[in-house]
Order: C-alpha cells, then sequence, then structure tokens
C-alpha cells in the first residue's frame, strides 16, 4: 500500500482531517487530526479508522497500521513543536 | 457452534481476556508483548487465547468486536481496545480501577 492509497481511503469519511502517515509497504503509523473525533472515546476512533482497512488488516497487506487520532486542540495540547521519535 | 458464538461465549465466562498473537510467555508480535507487559503490570489475571494457534478466531474475532488489529482486550464482555489503548489505559489509572471495579462484581 502506498501513502496516497491511505489518504484516498481517509479523505472521503475525513475531509478535514491532517494526515501525517509514516512508514511504507505493509508497516504505517498515522497520526489523524480531525474535528470529527470530539467526544468520541479512543476506542471508537480507532475502531472508524481502522474499519477503513479492516480487508488489509485482515489479510496482512497493512501489519501493522498504528493509528492515533486527535482533535487539532487534543493535538495542541500535546506540545510545542516537541515530537517524540517513536518509530 | 459458530466461531462468533464461541468467542461471546469465551467474554462472557472470562471477565477478563485477551486475543493475542503468541502466548504471554512467548508473544509473537511487539503489541501483543505491550499488552501483556501493561496487563501483568496490574497484577490480576487474566484469560488470553492466541489467535495465531487458532485461526477461526483470529477471523472472526474482528465481526464481534468490530476492531480488526491484535492484541484485543475485553472486560466484561465489551472489547476496551488494542495496546495503545490498553496502555493510555494503564497510565490513566483507569486500567486498574476497571480491574478493580471488576473483581469485585464478580
Amino acid at each position: 500500500m502506498k501513502e496516497e492509497d491511505i489518504r484516498r481511503r481517509i479523505n472521503p469519511l475525513f475531509p478535514d482531517a491532517v494526515l501525517h502517515i509514516y512508514g511504507q509497504d505493509c508497516s504505517f503509523e498515522l497520526q489523524v487530526i480531525s474535528e470529527a473525533f470530539a467526544g468520541q472515546r479512543p476506542l471508537k476512533r480507532q475502531q472508524t479508522i481502522l474499519g477503513l482497512f479492516k480487508d488489509d488488516l485482515q489479510s496482512g497487506t497493512l501489519h501493522p497500521l498504528s493509528v492515533k487520532a486527535f482533535t487539532p486542540s487534543e493535538k495542541a495540547a500535546l506540545g510545542d513543536g516537541l515530537v517524540r521519535l517513536t518509530l | 457452534m459458530k466461531t462468533t458464538d464461541q468467542i461471546r461465549q469465551q467474554i462472557k465466562e472470562h471477565t477478563v481476556i485477551l486475543y493475542m498473537k503468541g502466548t504471554p510467555a512467548e508473544p509473537k508480535c511487539g503489541f501483543s508483548a505491550k499488552a501483556v507487559a501493561a496487563m501483568s503490570s496490574t497484577g490480576f489475571d487474566f484469560a488470553y487465547v492466541d489467535v495465531l494457534a487458532s485461526p477461526r478466531i483470529k477471523e472472526a474475532l474482528p465481526e464481534v468486536s468490530d476492531f480488526p488489529t491484535f492484541p484485543q482486550l475485553f472486560i466484561n464482555a465489551e472489547i476496551i481496545g488494542g495496546s495503545d489503548i490498553i496502555e493510555a489505559m494503564l497510565a490513566s489509572g483507569e486500567l486498574m480501577s476497571m480491574l478493580k471495579e471488576t473483581t469485585i462484581t464478580q
């Protein structure tokens, strides 16, 4: 899978989303920042995003796919540009 | 019994159950290893299913939980989430209080 494929999958449902995609081939880490997550628990957020890739996750085309979903204000509260590298 | 029914029975019979790749002693994926480490640090017992040893369950579980990746933690027959969520809930103390509550009502 390519970054573009991931964007194309997420855009229709989250047109406002800021997407950060790290990784290649079958292994990706996504950060999805959208107002649509407001009021949603982390589980619900992950179910929605991961659900878009259900078949790829089942078949192994994607593994692993790690998703972090924030609202813009949550993302802003995380820090002042300092990014902890987890890859 | 249908596999989805078998899973529903498992999560009903075991208050705390982790569906993972490998076993707690020998996790076969970094995310399952993280989940086991978080759960073990609580000191509470939990049941587990090695989905690699049971492809049938691995295939059917996402249908029950509406969650397509592994590991998956269930408490009181309710999907809690995967390793990210388990670790976040451990850090916030939410996991501990949920487990304490669960054992009281058992």
